[in-house]
Order: C-alpha cells, then sequence, then structure tokens
C-alpha cells in the first residue's frame, strides 16, 4: 500500500494546491475588480473586463485541475486495492488434501484486506537505522548448547536443559513479566522493520528479504530484545495491512526468538504449534505468491522438527508438572502430535512433487537445483523449497525416533554425493550429512559415514572462518565436534584412514587421538596378570565408546503421550537410553576383535592353535571370533550387496591362517589427473606474460 | 535371506495395497490391522518386507496400548532370518525398554547375538530349547542354515566337516545328502583334510580367494578423465 500511498499522497497534495489558487483568484477577482472600476479612467472597463475574465478563468482551471486530481487520487487507491488483491500475499482457497490430516489440524484460512490509506501517510523510508554489527554473544543461555566435558559425569548428565538455568513453566512466564515486557509496545525500529520486510516480501525482492532476515533481526533482537520476546504480533499488525501470511511468518519468528533467549510456557508451545499448522496450510492449500530466501525456509523446517523434538522432551519429564499443566496437555493433545509433525512433513514433500522435479531434473527438463530452487519465471519457491528442505526434516524426525533405516529412505531422493539446493544453506547441508552419518553408523554401514563425515568436516574447516559473524556459528561448531566424535567410532569399528583426508586427520588425531588409541589397545604383553589387564583396557574402551556416543548422538525422544493415571515419572532420558544400549551390545560384539585384528596385523600365516594359545582362548572360540571378524568386516550396504570393508583381511585353509596381503594401493591416476590440470594452467600463466613483454 | 515380495496368486491384491500403503502413507494409525495381518502373510508364505515391519514397529512405538507381543515376536524372527542384513538391530531400536526385557524378547536378543558372534553350536542348543518361539515361523531353520554358509564362505577355503556340521546343525547321513546337493547345484569339493577328517572346499569368491579380488583402487573415473581432454586436445 505504500506505493499507491506515495502517489496519493502526491495528488492529495497537487489537489490541495489547485484549491489554494483558485480560491485566491476567486478572492482576488471578486475584491480587485472593483478598484480597477473606481480608477476612473476611458479603457477602465474593458480592462475592468479582462480582468474578470482572467481571474474567473483562471479560478475555473484551477478548480477543474483539483477536480480531476481528486478523482485520479480515488481512482488510484482503487486500482491500489485491486493490485495488492492480486500481486500480495495471496491465497486462493482449493481442496483439502489428499493425504489424512488429523481433522483437529485442519484450519480455515481467511483473507482480510485493508482498504483505504491515510492522508499524507508518511513513509518512513530514511528511518533505517545504521545497524551496528553487534558482537555475537557467545553466551551459555542459549539453550541448545550441552558443554562437552572429558569425564564420564559428562555422559550421566544427559539432561536436556531448555535453559541455562532449570525453567519451568511459571518461572519462565514469571521472568517474561519481571523483565517489564510490554507486548503492544512497538520501537520505531521495529515498525520500520515490519514495513520494509513487508515490502520486500509483496515485490519478491529476495536478496533484501535474506540481509533483513539475517542481519537485521538478529541485530534488533541483540539490541533490543535480548531478554524479551518481540512486540506481539496485534500490535504490528496495522503496518502492514492486516496481511494474513505475513502475520504468520511474523509469528514463526517471533516464536523463534523465544524459544533461541527464553523459555516457553505450556500455553506459547501450544501456540507455536497452531501457527505452523496454518503456516503450512497456507503453503499446501493455495497458491502462495512469494518467493523467500533459503535461509529462512530451512530454518523454518529446522525449527519445526526442533519444537517437537524440544515438546516431547519437556512432555516426558511429569515430576514436576503441576495441575494447570497436566489439564492443559490433556486438553490440547493434538499439539506436536507425532502424526501431525510427520504427516505435515509428508504432505509438504507430496503436494510440492520435489521427488518428481528432482527426477525429471537429472533428465534435464526441470531445472530447479541450477536455480538454487528459486522460481525465475515469476512463481513462487516457497512450496518446492519447502518439501525439498522437508525430506530433511523427516530424515531428522525418524533419526529421533531410532528408525534410522526409513529416514535414509526419506533423504533417498537427494543426491548427496554432489552439490544441491541442501548445500546453499550452510545449516541444512550440515544437519543432513550429520544424520546421515549417524544413520550409516547405527545402520553398520562405517565406509558410507566415514566418507561423508570426511567430505563435510573437511568443507567445514574450510570454510568456518566465513561464518564466523553469521548467528549459526555456535552450532556449526558444536556439529562440527559431534561429528568427529562420530567419526572417531566409525574408524574404531572400520579401520580405513585412506578414505580421510590428511586436514580431517590432523584434527581427528588432536581432538581425539589418545582415546582412539585406547579403544585399539590390546595387550600382548606377556607378564603380569594378562587377563585382568585386557579387562581392564575393554571396560576403559567401553567407557571412551559411551562418553563418545552420548555426546554426539541426537536428542532421542519417545514420540507417544504419556498415560496421565499412572504416577508421574521423568521418562524423557528412556529413549536415548535404549539407544546407546543397543549402541554398546554392538561395541561389545566389536570388542572381541581387537585381540584378532592386532595378531593379524603381524603374521602373515599362523595356525589355529597357536593364535588361541596367544589369545588365551581355544579353539573353537578362535574360530568363532574370525567368524564374527568376517562377518562385522562384511557390510550389507543400501543395496543389499556385500562390501568389506576390512583393513586386514585373511582366510582359512582348513587349520592354517592366512593373511592376506594389501600393499597400500597408491593412487597414481588421480595425482597425475591433479598435475596435468595443473600444469596445463602454469603454461598459460606463462603463456600470457610472454605476449605482454613482447608488446 | 531375501527381500523381494513376490506376491502369490491369491494374496495379490492384499501385499499390493499394503506396500502401497506403506508408501503414500505410513503415518497413520489406522493401517495398524492392515500391517498386522501383513506380517502373519509373511510369516505365512514365506515372504518378508523390512519397509511395512519398520512402519508397524513404528506404529506400535506411537500408540504403545495397542503393541501385540506375537506380532513382535513373529517381526523379530523374520529379521533374524533376514541375516547377515542388520534387520533385527532396526526392529530392535524401535522396541521399548521394557518390552524387551520380557520373553520371548529376551530369548529372541540371545539368539541374535550368538549369530552375530558366530556362536551357532550355543545358537542351535538355545533354538532347541526355545522351539515354540522359532517354530512359529516356518523357514526359519533353512534361513539361519544360509547364513551359517554365507559366513563360513567369507571365512574359509577349505572347511573342515565338523565345523560345518555344528554351523548348520545337520549330522550323519542328513549331512551327507545335503553335502551331495550342494556338490551338485554349488560346486562345493569335497577334499581330504590333514587331521584325517572330510574337508569340504567350498566355491571360491572374492572374499575368500583375495587373488580374486578386483583391485579397484587405481581405477580412474571417466569423468575425472574428462576434464583433461581440452588440455590434451
Amino acid at each position: 500500500m505504500t506505493e499507491s500511498s506515495d502517489i496519493t499522497g502526491g495528488v492529495r497534495c497537487l489537489y490541495i494546491l489547485n484549491i489554494i489558487f483558485a480560491i485566491i483568484f476567486g478572492l482576488l477577482a471578486l475584491l480587485l475588480g472593483s478598484t480597477l472600476l473606481t480608477l476612473g479612467s476611458s479603457c477602465s472597463v474593458p480592462l475592468f473586463w479582462c480582468y474578470e475574465i482572467a481571474a474567473w478563468g483562471l479560478v475555473i482551471l484551477y478548480g477543474g485541475t483539483a477536480f480531476f486530481l481528486r478523482r485520479k487520487a480515488a481512482v488510484i487507491i482503487d486500482e491500489g486495492d485491486q493490485g495488492s488483491r492480486n500481486l500480495g500475499l495471496e491465497m486462493l482457497e482449493a481442496n483439502t488434501l489428499a493425504v489424512a490430516v488429523t481433522p483437529d489440524v485442519e484450519r480455515r484460512v481467511t483473507f482480510k484486506s485493508w482498504m483505504g490509506s491515510s492522508l499524507l501517510s508518511s513513509d518512513d523510508e530514511d528511518e533505517l537505522d545504521t545497524f551496528v554489527d553487534a558482537p555475537y554473544r557467545t553466551n551459555a543461555s542459549a539453550n541448545r548448547q550441552r558443554v562437552y566435558s572429558e569425564s564420564r559425569a559428562m555422559a550421566a548428565n544427559y539432561e536436556y536443559d531448555e535453559a541455562a538455568g532449570h525453567y519451568d513453566d511459571q518461572a519462565a512466564a514469571l521472568r517474561q513479566q519481571e523483565v517489564g515486557y510490554d507486548p503492544n509496545f512497538v520501537p520505531d525500529s521495529v515498525k520500520s522493520f515490519v514495513v520494509h520486510l513487508y515490502r520486500h516480501i509483496r515485490e519478491k525482492n529476495v536478496y533484501e528479504i535474506h540481509q533483513m532476515y539475517e542481519t537485521s533481526f538478529q541485530t534488533l533482537s541483540e539490541r533490543l530484545f535480548k531478554d524479551t520476546p518481540w512486540p506481539s504480533v496485534d500490535a504490528v499488525v496495522h503496518y502492514v495491512d492486516n496481511d494474513h501470511v505475513f502475520c504468520l511468518l511474523y509469528r514463526e519468528m517471533w516464536f523463534r526468538h523465544l524459544y533461541a533467549r527464553l523459555s516457553p510456557t505450556l500455553k506459547q508451545r501450544i501456540d507455536s504449534w497452531d501457527n505452523y499448522c496454518s503456516l503450512f496450510q497456507v503453503v499446501l492449500h493455495g497458491v502462495v505468491n512469494m518467493q523467500l530466501p533459503n535461509q529462512w525456509l530451512w530454518d523454518m523446517v529446522d525449527e519445526f522438527v526442533y519444537q517437537f523434538q524440544s515438546f516431547c522432551q519437556y512432555r516426558a519429564k511429569m515430576k514436576n508438572k503441576t495441575e494447570q499443566e497436566i489439564a492443559l496437555l490433556r486438553q490440547f493433545d493434538q499439539a506436536w502430535n507425532v502424526y501431525g509433525v510427520l504427516n505435515f512433513l509428508q504432505a509438504l514433500v507430496e503436494k510440492s512433487a520435489i521427488i518428481q522435479i528432482l527426477e525429471q531434473e537429472k533428465q534435464g527438463i526441470e531445472q530447479f537445483t541450477a536455480t538454487d530452487g528459486y522460481d525465475y519465471s515469476g512463481g513462487s519457491n516457497v512450496l518446492k523449497v519447502l518439501g525439498y528442505f522437508s525430506m530433511i526434516g523427516l530424515l531428522r524426525v525418524h533419526c529421533l525416533l531410532g528408525d534410522y533405516h526409513t529416514g535414509l529412505k526419506c533423504l533417498h531422493p537427494i543426491d548427496i554425493s554432489q552439490q544441491g539446493v541442501y548445500t546453499s544453506v550452510i545449516g541444512s547441508h550440515i544437519a543432513t550429512i550429520y544424520h546421515y552419518g549417524f544413520a550409516s553408523l547405527m545402520l553398520r554401514r562405517y565406509v558410507d559415514g566415514i566418507r561423508e563425515f570426511n567430505k563435510i568436516l573437511l568443507y567445514i574447516y574450510k570454510t568456518k572462518q566465513y561464518h564466523q559473524k553469521s548467528p549459526q556459528y555456535e552450532q556449526i561448531l558444536k556439529k562440527n565436534e559431534q561429528m568427529y566424535a562420530l567419526l572417531a567410532i566409525c574408524l574404531s569399528f572400520c579401520p580405513q584412514m585412506k578414505l580421510v583426508d590428511e586436514a580431517v586427520n590432523a584434527q581427528l588425531r588432536e581432538k581425539y587421538g589418545e582415546k582412539m588409541g585406547k579403544l585399539q589397545r590390546y595387550d600382548d604383553e606377556a607378564y603380569g596378570d594378562k587377563l585382568s589387564r585386557r579387562q581392564r583396557y575393554a571396560d576403559e574402551a567401553f567407557g571412551i565408546y559411551d562418553e563418545l556416543f552420548s555426546y554426539a548422538c541426537p536428542k532421542f525422544i519417545t514420540p507417544s503421550a504419556p498415560s496421565f493415571d499412572e504416577p508421574l515419572v521423568n521418562y524423557n532420558q528412556d529413549a536415548y537410553r535404549l539407544q546407546l544400549k543397543l549402541f554398546l551390545s554392538e561395541v561389545r560384539q566389536q570388542e572381541l576383535l581387537v585381540g584378532a585384528r592386532t595378531f593379524l596385523k603381524v603374521y602373515s600365516t599362523i595356525s589355529l592353535g597357536k593364535l588361541a594359545n596367544y589369545l588365551d582362548v581355544d579353539e573353537s572360540t578362535l574360530r568363532m571370533t574370525l567368524m564374527t571378524y568376517k562377518h562385522k568386516t562384511h557390510a550389507v550396504d543400501s543395496d543389499g550387496k556385500i562390501i568389506s570393508n576390512a583393513d586386514v583381511d585373511f582366510y582359512i585353509d582348513d587349520d592354517m591362517i592366512r593373511v592376506v596381503n594389501s600393499k597400500p594401493v597408491k593412487r597414481y591416476g588421480d595425482f597425475f589427473l591433479r598435475q596435468i590440470v595443473k600444469l596445463e594452467g602454469v603454461i598459460n600463466d606463462v603463456d600470457r606474460i610472454k605476449v605482454e613483454s613482447a608488446n | 535371506m531375501g527381500r523381494e515380495i513376490e506376491p502369490q496368486k491369491s494374496q495379490q491384491q492384499v501385499s499390493y495395497t499394503v506396500e502401497q500403503l506403506v508408501a503414500v502413507n505410513p503415518y497413520n494409525p489406522d493401517i495398524l490391522p492392515d500391517l498386522e495381518n501383513y506380517v502373519n502373510e509373511q510369516v505365512a508364505s514365506q515372504t518378508y518386507s523390512l519397509d511395512a515391519n519398520l512402519c508397524l514397529l513404528r506404529l506400535y512405538q506411537f500408540e504403545p496400548e495397542r503393541l501385540s507381543t506375537q506380532i513382535v515376536a513373529r517381526i523379530l524372527v523374520k529379521a533374524l532370518m533376514a541375516m547377515p542384513a542388520p534387520d533385527f538391530s532396526l526392529c530392535l531400536f524401535l522396541i521399548p525398554e521394557r518390552v524387551q526385557m520380557e520373553q520371548p524378547f529376551k530369548t529372541l536378543i540371545v539368539l541374535s547375538h550368538y549369530l552375530e558372534t558366530g556362536g551357532f553350536r550355543l545358537f542351535w542348543d538355545e533354538a532347541a530349547k526355545s522351539r515354540h518361539i522359532v517354530d512359529a515361523v516356518p523357514g526359519f531353520e533353512q534361513a539361519i542354515q544360509a547364513y551359517a554358509v554365507h559366513v563360513l564362505s567369507l571365512t574359509y577355503q577349505k572347511v573342515p566337516r565338523s565345523v560345518l556340521a555344528e554351523a548348520i546343525n545337520i549330522e550323519g547321513l542328513s549331512l551327507d545328502k545335503f553335502l551331495e546337493q550342494r556338490v551338485a547345484d554349488r560346486g562345493w569339493v569335497i577334499e581330504k583334510g590333514q587331521g584325517g577328517g572330510q574337508v569340504i572346499a567350498l566355491p571360491k569368491t572374492e572374499f575368500n580367494h583375495p587373488e580374486l579380488k578386483k583391485n579397484s583402487g587405481d581405477a580412474v573415473p571417466l569423468d575425472h578423465v574428462t576434464r583433461i581432454f581440452p588440455i590434451l586436445s
């Protein structure tokens, strides 16, 4: 509306000016005409008539102009409204979804348009302050932090904290009140932020939207809203023509800020769920005519899954819940229901037809990755890109539930061996690879995990300096550390050093070198109490695996609603404990192999009896161990084929073990290719110099 | 061990529909009875579908009061039969801890542990003690025997008869018949071993014959070479 209010503002200006002139000349015509008559010269009468005609002519001219201007202003207002109806954040009502969505979650979408503009509406164009780049606060109150300590106490303290202090619902509400938060007070900078953001969204200026979203929002939050929420949506709604979709977007940002800086109450969690429902309904149901930056769309999906995870953790802590909270939980049992969450993500994937688009892109029919998901033909990228990111969202949710196989299946349409839209946002790139790697680890596909972790860790190593100013820097570092831990675990199960890049290897040695040494330690000394020493090493290794896993794993959730009739206990740790237990049973099985591996590296041929002697076991146990080794190192990959990932291989001939001598393969081919390209570059440079000096 | 679903003629309609359901609308509590029926079908017709079973276990996770121990036990036995694929662990990830502590799940977990660590003797002993669990699913013995042979082929070039017998739990005359059949079908060769007993030479694969292993370490993929075509020309 600001454009047409610009125009109408100017037009109204002219209109008023013309009226004033008309009045002035009218007065002149009436009053001064008589003085001319009193002059008494011979030409006073014709002079008088000339003067009168001129004056009244001008009056008519100005009056007419004013009248036409007034009509024009009204037409522009009408047209402006027509325009906003067509070009704005529009939603048409469409048929209901083909996919079953729980009925409570359906929302009717209404579109309100606000008519009319104020006289001489001021455009706060130049009130945008120059935002000072506030240094990012590395404050422990960021609730997604979990400090990693070296001791086992950390593993025992797998506690999900909402904020630095243990806030429960009442304390959170109290705190918000204490800081003097007035939801209706809108500072000027917020007002101009909102107005400009709305305008940019209307005009589809993706770059400006991105700037405002990334930088301005963060800076304003730092400066004005460190401990309080942003102004409520009702306070800002009239600056943006009561636009429904913008309100949903604003509320999404509002809740995200709340979750990041403060501790949400139960009511707020439920409201956030409602907001997401409405927002996704709008996107799914209609033609949302806007282009948003990928960063924002990824953050929406990421935050959606995060709030779901947070809610499940919150709900599982039943011990200290008040009567009020339990009543609310019972009443709003559809909020953050696992079916709702999964079905929304699935619906986004299906409605956007993103899988077909990716398929067609491989055949060259569609353009998606090439344009980074943006639509250059005037359409909207929101549904497509949300569908794309929802695949990653589904992977994440399935990992949280412990269903790794289905998670990887959901990710399958995205080819992670290549660049794609998922690499356009660093947050999504890291989240994808982290969960892919973790799922591969749990599926025992260690080679896949190592390969992907290696790639992403190298990428982060090279590019992390460019993200230092970004608000996600802390998250990036945290995930980096976690992935190193997971890489350490994978490499201990499947020593394949040639898959790991030099830089990554160096970092890994620095962080976990000592621990990894302990994991592979096997005592083959002949002195003293071998068995108890070996047991001690085994226990130590066991402890280290426990610690690494607990540090690096996602925050698993129990998706089912609590039964309110049983005595109230905290069961938020149950899911994590189960996954840890199953992981550790795998560790126990792998630990049997440490001894065999140590000896096989040394010998080229050894009889079963002798090896059994060295390992202090009997022959049949040794046969079992060797078969276990073979079984564990020959994993079943995603296509069902068996591939070997053993670093040391052997075969048994009756009762002789023959170890395979595998020399490390020097990759000459790659080396030569690189050098050829480099040499060509050097020759081109030299040629250029010669040409220049010849001139 | 196969994962392919070969819909039987009489059940073609039903299994097709269930697979569709799992692919299109898996997060829907109403399909739970269909999935349960499908598990029984898999047991009866000796087919197997990991996706459908995981979907069902997920639904049980969302609504624990509808969990049926009998169905879950059958799923787990089916998963055991799918070894060496890690399906059993995948299913365990979705079953709550307190359920896993009851019978028959404790026994099944123990059985799985024996299979994972090559303890075939212990496995068959334990299975004999729990006939009621494993007999409920036809084809169990054959599947485990196939897995045992698979692990032996990975490990041995020549395996002593006693070790083979222990692994597949067949002795005496039936073992002879089994060996005969394998000699005819799969190219096994029975030789004289050093200790005096029989030794069976298993077919040569890349896993027990390292010289057969395709050395792909130095292969240069075509798209890398295309990078230097402009330079070469």
